[in-house]
């Protein structure tokens, strides 16, 4: 996972280095929506800023992910607009990165009890509308596609015992949450 | 859209031995690798280390600094030891066995008594039947597929694991030199009398004739017993709910005189004079949320009161030689205090970085069972203890 991340900032860092050459301008995209699994529908947050260029974006993401297991995907984002027809056209975008959990590790004295939760790949993908607002660069953003993340919890409890140390039962789990993602933002 | 939720957890399976081939091998095998240490009982130039549910490591103590493993004594279900004489005593799940130790290197079984510890009948969801006896457990770890959320998705796979009475003894002349135990044990040698704790109950076992223990009495004393520890005449057994005194002038058969009643907590407790120090700990079955030191006046036996209480992190075992005090804190190490004053303690030394659970202090000799290995110090100069040597655990 670590090398897919590398690649795609390492990607990201000399699209944008090219492109710095011919005036890439800020941008910023804004988005707020959910996303949908088997297990439930939840809020995401996210903005993404970064360069924009031509029919090209790129930035570095972060938001808020409440699907199952709240957590914080950190990712490279990269989208092209096509089929441009004035101030609207179509949107493909492609995200990557690492989703980090909200609560990390805790500790109960009692019963004694680690519980310890671990990061994950966070990818998405999908297709969108763009619609210019105003004079400036504002735009209305949609987009509906694919969103995964992955997540690991880890909880050791200890049992009773009168000699110590004693036993534990450790409990690994492993989340890999498909859903279906929706977002609508604003961008500038 | 499918979400994959995925669980991996350990489950136990018991392997079974007949009776009569787990008796048979009741004797002194090639050394065995230290894996979980329990309890510590030192006799002599040896060091009988407990290896949970295992059996009993024999350890050759003639140079702390340099102490070596010479032995195994396969004893399933062994959680408490003591030695008399050239007799060892240890439980093996329900029953007591007696080990000739003459020569600690060529031990062999004597005999058993039957039905000492009952509640060790259970273990680990399992019952052993009357023929044959749990000697292992093989260990699968298992991925299963989940469907609903984390809270409703924890079936305990080891109800009561390893549960149950475990400990050991302590001193007393008369009969063959008696070892020394530390304050976790369950067991407990004053002259010629055994005595036991199980869950609720104490019992005495006459061992004028050493690898003949014949029991005299058993009394209920109260639920959750821990601990047992002679001082003086006296019996201090610790359970979870008070500290409670037993006279033994008639050695046969204790009398209850005193008790000192504290919120339900573990604690180990020692006496020393005029004073017994309980360490009271939280944690699963102990509850509560507090971790302390109390010093209990027993000037009057009949009537205990609370002296002082001190702060812990989460103490465990304790050892006391003169005015040192030694205390287990758990993960937060060993701390030695100058004990001069029962009512005043202070610390003198935290060694960290090791989570300690039990003591015994001996001829400026600390042994140290902790869950990393068991540790020797030099404590001759309790401000500056000296690291002799370190057996270490190999999980």
């Amino acid at each position: 996972m670590k090398k897919t991340v590398i690649t795609i900032f390492l990607f990201l860092g000399i699209v944008i280095c090219l492109h710095a050459q011919k005036k890439p301008g800020f941008s910023s995209q804004n988005y707020v929506g959910f996303v949908a699994g088997k297990t439930d529908v939840h809020l995401q947050l996210q903005t993404i800023n970064g360069l924009k260029w031509k029919s090209w974006f790129g930035g570095i993401g972060a938001g808020i992910d409440w699907y199952y297991l709240r957590s914080i995907p950190v990712f490279a984002s990269v989208n092209r607009s096509f089929l441009q027809k004035g101030k609207r056209s179509l949107l493909l975008s492609a995200d990557a990165g690492i989703n980090f959990p909200w609560r990390g590790n805790i500790y109960y004295d009692f019963p004694p009890y680690d519980h310890k939760q671990y990061s994950g790949l966070y990818c998405a993908g999908g297709v969108g509308y763009k619609f210019g607002v105003g004079k400036a660069d504002n735009a209305i953003l949609m987009q509906l596609g694919y969103s995964f993340k992955r997540l690991g919890e880890k909880t050791t409890s200890v049992y009773y015992c009168l000699t110590p140390p004693c036993p534990e039962n450790i409990e690994r789990f492993d989340y890999r949450l498909n859903r279906v993602s929706f977002r609508l933002g604003w961008g500038f | 859209m499918k979400d994959k939720l995925t669980k991996t957890y350990s489950i136990f399976i018991p392997v079974y031995k007949e009776k009569n081939e787990v008796y048979a091998n009741i004797k002194s095998n090639a050394p065995a690798v230290i894996q979980q240490p329990g309890k510590i009982f030192l006799y002599g130039n040896y060091i009988f280390l407990n290896e949970i549910d295992k059996g009993v490591h024999i350890i050759d103590n003639s140079n702390p600094a340099n102490p070596v493993v010479k032995a195994f004594i396969n004893i399933p279900g062994n959680l408490d030891i003591a030695v008399k004489g050239n007799t060892l005593y240890a439980d093996l799940y329900t029953d007591l066995v007696v080990v000739d130790i003459s020569d600690p290197l060529q031990a062999s079984f004597v005999k058993y008594v039957p039905h000492v510890f009952p509640e060790r009948n259970y273990t680990n969801g399992f019952r052993a039947d009357s023929n044959r006896i749990i000697v292992d457990w093989i260990k699968k770890d298992t991925t299963v597929d989940i469907n609903t959320v984390c809270n409703s998705c924890s079936p305990a796979q080891l109800a009561d694991f390893g549960g149950g009475p475990r400990g050991a003894g302590n001193a007393g002349p008369s009969g063959g030199p008696v070892g020394i135990a530390g304050s976790m044990a369950r067991f407990s040698i004053v002259n010629n009398y055994l005595y036991t704790v199980n869950k609720s109950a104490l019992t005495s076992f006459n061992i004028s004739i050493t690898n003949d223990p014949v029991r005299t009495a058993t009394q209920q004393v109260t639920s959750n017993i821990e601990t047992i520890y002679p001082f003086s005449n006296k019996l201090f057994i610790g359970s979870m709910t008070g500290m409670f005194i037993y006279d033994i002038s008639n050695p046969a058969t204790p009398v209850a005189q005193g008790q000192f009643a504290h919120a339900r907590r573990c604690d180990p407790v020692i006496a020393d004079g005029n004073y017994a120090y309980v360490t009271l700990r939280n944690g699963t079955a102990c509850t509560g949320s507090t971790n302390q030191l109390d010093v209990v006046n027993i000037t009057n036996i009949n009537a205990p009161t609370l002296a002082k209480t001190y702060l812990m992190t989460n103490p465990h075992g304790l050892a006391k030689d003169n005015n040192v005090l030694f205390i287990c804190d758990g993960k937060d190490g060993l701390k030695v205090y100058d004990a001069a004053d029962p009512l005043n303690i202070l610390l003198k030394k935290r060694v960290t970085g090791i989570e300690t659970f039990d003591a015994i202090a001996w001829n400026n000799n600390l042994l140290v069972v902790a869950k990393d290995g068991l540790y020797q110090y030099d404590y001759s100069d309790p401000v500056n203890l000296v690291q002799r040597s370190k057996l270490t655990v190999n999980r």
